[in-house]
């Protein structure tokens, strides 16, 4: 992921340029084309003087744009500059963001986290003295650390309020301390941890080979609690030294039993530097499109249940690839590092929104299936409370009493109290069809859910690794079916599912004429969506002589594709700014003030005519830029 | 011992055939069997002058089963056809008799037969007039003139199978019935809207745990007493077909693979076929400053141009 593709920094270049002008992003450039450079080849190589060029660097490291890390070198300091290259395309994210926290805190909320993308990172307590000082607007352009300014036209009321939304927002996550590491390249912080590992084990090891084993064993795992450490000291759960010093000092005081009333003192720390912790947004966007998906698969009212479901699990998820490891081989890792989180029924319809409409939402079986074959299949869900033979209060619900699975102990409950007034009865009954929802979306071939066991009306986990890989082929097929239509997906899918086939077991699979098989294929490696290996049958090397193998390799197609649209996007981009300099002097004109004040009288009716196509054109780009990056978000980062 | 008239081996010949055709079709004798049948009994000289006769008249078949010799009883009417014909359309009809339902390609049986070009291909038109034998054409082969004989279908290798129709993968035939399968599928997995009170949220799935779902067996025996098609279909047919439509994604398998599901058709609609850039012809030439580029872009214009 670190890597960058030619054109992923294409796209991130003009993005810097949209937003940061010129000359950044020609610093920019330079960076992701050459690499890590030292200030000096900067200059050189950008023909920039000296002075714009290090003015620009504050900048782009105030947005993160930028990492910088200095190294030893023949005696002297030398200092590094690396472009962040993924965090120049969070740039395109800034308005999902905004709405994202919109939702969860409003009006003020949106604003903060509007400020802190323009500002990159910041002092609380400058953040909070900038507050009603400034009143002029902040330029788009070069926002840096001495000129801090908020839009004073907002609705916050008061300091107050503006510090505890904040403090919502630290606890929610969606802002975070910024740590040394975060301005350090990657390779550097893992280097480092490596060295200082190895100075310790040193003496401990005799072979080269198993010290570097010890030591790259013991790097995950530090790595992992860099991660792991962070995340509790935010959430304030564990006993180590919380970022807040104000916390900090509350936690020594009040004992950990009465956690609730202790978070009513917290007060943010004034001293801590926050910025927009981007990965917390990935989790929200990811869940929307795991809602989606289910709408379109299940239904809309089993997709407002998943909706509930991921919300409740959202707060104990950090990074979209957190909870999963990179690389399956070690197992035990596993397990210490990533705990699976589970969420019961029973939890779920404590906080379970009111408003969903659930009655009706599942088809009762036709009456003769119903009968006829009801047991013929036999999960292990459904056999086990059958055994323990409860029939009590079941022949009320008689309708789906079928499905329900009264083992646990909570079913037992409110089995006993039998005469329960109505307004418990509808609980249960909501209870229940969300009991049907959730084993909706565990049964799915999708695997919304995994199934964790009966505890609590049964308890499931989301799988998101596995999740992650169905919304790829998912977007995946979709592309190729445009493109090929169903024939391609046909195509693609036997390929999937039988591996490396050569063209007339295909087009025997398929039903498809072999010729017909043959040229989609070709197109469809063209484009990089398939692979194809030769394997000779005889030793002169022969075309006709040779069997052609199909295959399709994930990981490599999803690469191409990639790819494939961050072109298109900086073609998006591109052709935005070919169509605003074709009315550069109309645009220009109509946002003079005083074209402003007498709009209708300056402006001619076939200039206002070209302003309106260029709005709606300029709309139409920008919504598709937005789709686009829909799907950069689900091949790339779920 | 005296030699035994020729008029007597002719009787017992007979005598012999009118018994192996009492036997079920295709029955094949073993010589005991034959010998036991012969009157005379156990006379083997006889015994083979009679076989010797039988086969003569074509009236018996010699064949071998393993390493044993066995006979098989031709039928009368075969017979008749046998006598009309001379001996090269004979001997033709009779390498058409052995290919079967495979047939034989026209080379080999001159290679086999060593005739000549044009007196072959005067036998060979004698007898499909005749209705014979008839001309067939191979999936495998197209080109290839192949005969068999004329009471026989091709088999599955020549003819294609069900999918075959003239020997090109019948399209249609196999959209339509994949089709009607997909919505007979469709109608017993997908809860149908109620029409009573629309204001109610629409159900759209059965619950979960649901066993209606229709196994092969079901939709084979729907397809077979539906008359959507002469063809006569199996099971395994039926099973390819729904193993197409499972990679349409148009349905699914459930209950561990027995039963088949319906799933709603998905959008294809995404952000990147839909704009220019997905579908355009010369994307990987597309750079700036190139001879293709954003700011040059036709498709870009039609694209922005249909969206006012």
């Amino acid at each position: 992921m670190s890597q960058t593709s030619a054109s992923a920094a294409e796209l991130c270049t003009l993005l810097v340029r949209d937003i940061y002008g010129e000359v950044s992003s020609k610093v920019v450039n330079v960076l992701l084309q050459r690499g890590r450079l030292t200030i000096g080849s900067i200059i050189q190589q950008t023909q920039l003087p000296p002075k714009s060029v290090k003015q620009t660097l504050v900048v782009l490291i105030q947005q993160h744009l930028v990492v910088h890390y200095s190294h030893m070198e023949g005696g002297n300091d030398v200092c590094y500059y690396e472009c962040n290259w993924e965090q120049a395309y969070e740039l395109l994210h800034a308005g999902r963001i905004i709405r994202a926290v919109e939702d969860y805190f409003g009006q003020d909320g949106a604003l903060i986290a509007s400020n802190f993308l323009q500002l990159g990172h910041v002092k609380v307590s400058d953040f909070l003295a900038a507050y009603g000082v400034s009143t002029k607007k902040t330029t788009k352009k070069a926002p840096n650390a001495d000129t801090i300014a908020i839009e004073a036209d907002a609705p916050i009321t008061s300091v107050e309020t503006l510090k505890e939304v904040m403090m919502n927002m630290l606890k929610a996550r969606f802002l975070v301390e910024v740590k040394k590491e975060d301005m350090q390249p990657q390779t550097d912080v893992e280097n480092n941890l490596r060295n200082e590992l190895r100075k310790q084990l040193a003496s401990g090891f005799s072979s080269e080979l198993k010290l570097n084993n010890e030591v790259n064993a013991k790097l995950k795992i530090k790595l992992k609690e860099m991660q792991i450490g962070d995340v509790s000291e935010t959430a304030g759960l564990k006993r180590k030294a919380a970022p807040a010093g104000g916390r900090v000092k509350k936690r020594k005081k009040v004992s950990i039993y009465d956690e609730e009333e202790e978070e009513i003192d917290y007060e943010i720390d004034e001293d801590l530097v926050l910025r927009i912790n981007h990965d917390k947004f990935l989790v929200l966007f990811r869940n929307a499109e795991l809602v989606a998906l289910a709408e379109q698969r299940i239904g809309k009212v089993t997709s407002e249940v998943y909706r509930e479901f991921l919300k409740r699990i959202e707060p104990k998820i950090f990074r979209c690839r957190d909870n999963f490891d990179e690389d399956e081989d070690d197992d035990d890792n596993d397990k210490i590092g990533v705990k699976k989180i589970k969420l019961s029924c029973l939890e779920l319809s404590k906080h379970f929104d009111p408003e969903i409409e659930l009655e009706g939402s599942i088809a009762l079986p036709p009456k003769e299936t119903k009968t006829k074959k009801k047991r013929s299949y036999d999960s292990d869900d459904e056999e086990k409370p059958r055994k323990n033979g409860k029939t009590n209060g079941k022949s009320k619900h008689d309708s789906d009493s079928e499905e329900e699975e009264e083992e646990s102990e909570a079913e037992d409950d409110w089995d006993n109290d039998a005469d329960m007034d109505p307004e418990a009865a509808k609980r249960k009954n909501r209870m229940k069809m969300i009991k049907q929802h959730l084993l909706l979306l565990a049964e799915d071939s999708f695997k919304f859910l995994s199934s964790e066991g009966n505890r609590g009306m049964g308890e499931w986990s989301v799988n998101y690794k596995e999740l992650g890989k169905t919304m790829r082929a998912v977007e995946m097929e979709k592309i190729v079916e445009e493109r090929f239509e169903s024939t391609g997906t046909r195509l693609l899918r036997i390929i999937k599912d039988k591996g490396k086939l050569d063209e007339k077991t295909i087009s025997n699979i398929a039903l498809l004429k072999q010729g017909e098989v043959r040229s989609v294929l070709a197109q469809m490696q063209e484009c990089g969506h398939l692979e194809v290996q030769e394997v000779p049958r005889a030793n002169p090397l022969q075309v006709n002589k040779t069997f052609f193998f199909w295959y399709f390799h994930e990981e490599r197609a999803n690469t191409l594709l990639l790819s494939d649209i961050y072109k298109a996007m900086s073609r998006n981009i591109q052709r935005t700014n070919v169509e605003r300099q074709k009315r550069k002097h109309l645009i220009e004109k109509s946002e003079r003030s005083d074209v402003q004040a007498n709009f209708e009288e300056y402006m001619t009716k076939s200039e206002k005519r070209e302003l309106e196509i260029w709005r709606s054109r300029e709309e139409r780009l920008l919504v598709q830029l937005m789709r686009l990056d829909r799907l950069v978000m689900i091949l790339r980062d779920f | 011992m005296a030699e035994v008239p020729h008029a007597t081996i002719q009787e017992f010949a007979s005598d012999v055939y009118e018994q192996c055709l009492q036997a079920p079709g295709g029955y094949l004798f073993t010589i005991q069997e034959l010998t036991d049948m012969t009157p005379g009994k156990s006379n083997i000289e006889v015994t083979s002058k009679v076989l010797n006769e039988l086969l003569r008249d074509r009236r018996i078949q010699a064949m071998t089963q393993g390493t044993q010799n066995v006979f098989r009883v031709v039928s009368k009417e075969m017979i008749e056809k046998v006598k009309n014909m001379n001996a090269d359309e004979e001997m033709l009809y009779s390498y058409i008799q052995d290919a079967a339902r495979e047939g034989i390609w026209t080379k080999t049986l001159k290679a086999k037969s060593n005739m000549h070009n044009t007196t072959m291909s005067k036998c060979l038109k004698t007898l499909e007039n005749k209705r014979y034998i008839k001309a067939i054409q191979s999936v495998k082969y197209p080109t290839r003139k192949i005969y068999m004989l004329y009471e026989l279908t091709p088999s599955i290798e020549v003819s294609g199978g069900p999918w075959f129709t003239d020997r090109e993968l019948d399209h249609e035939f196999i959209n339509e019935l994949s089709t009607a399968m997909l919505k007979f599928i469709a109608s017993k997995t997908i809860p149908r809207a109620r029409a009573k009170d629309s204001t109610a949220p629409a159900a759209t799935t059965y619950p979960p745990n649901f066993t209606g779902y229709p196994t092969l067996n079901q939709i084979y025996l729907w397809v077979k007493n539906s008359n959507l098609t002469e063809v006569d279909l199996a099971e395994a047919d039926i099973k390819a077909l729904l193993d197409v439509l499972v990679y349409d994604g148009k349905i699914e398998r459930v209950v561990g693979g027995t039963a088949y599901r319906a799933l709603r058709k998905h959008e294809s609609v995404n952000g990147f076929t839909e704009s220019p850039c997905g579908r355009c012809p010369v994307f990987q030439l597309c750079r700036e400053g190139g001879p293709v580029s954003a700011s040059n872009c036709k498709y870009f214009e039609e694209w922005l141009e249909v969206g006012l």
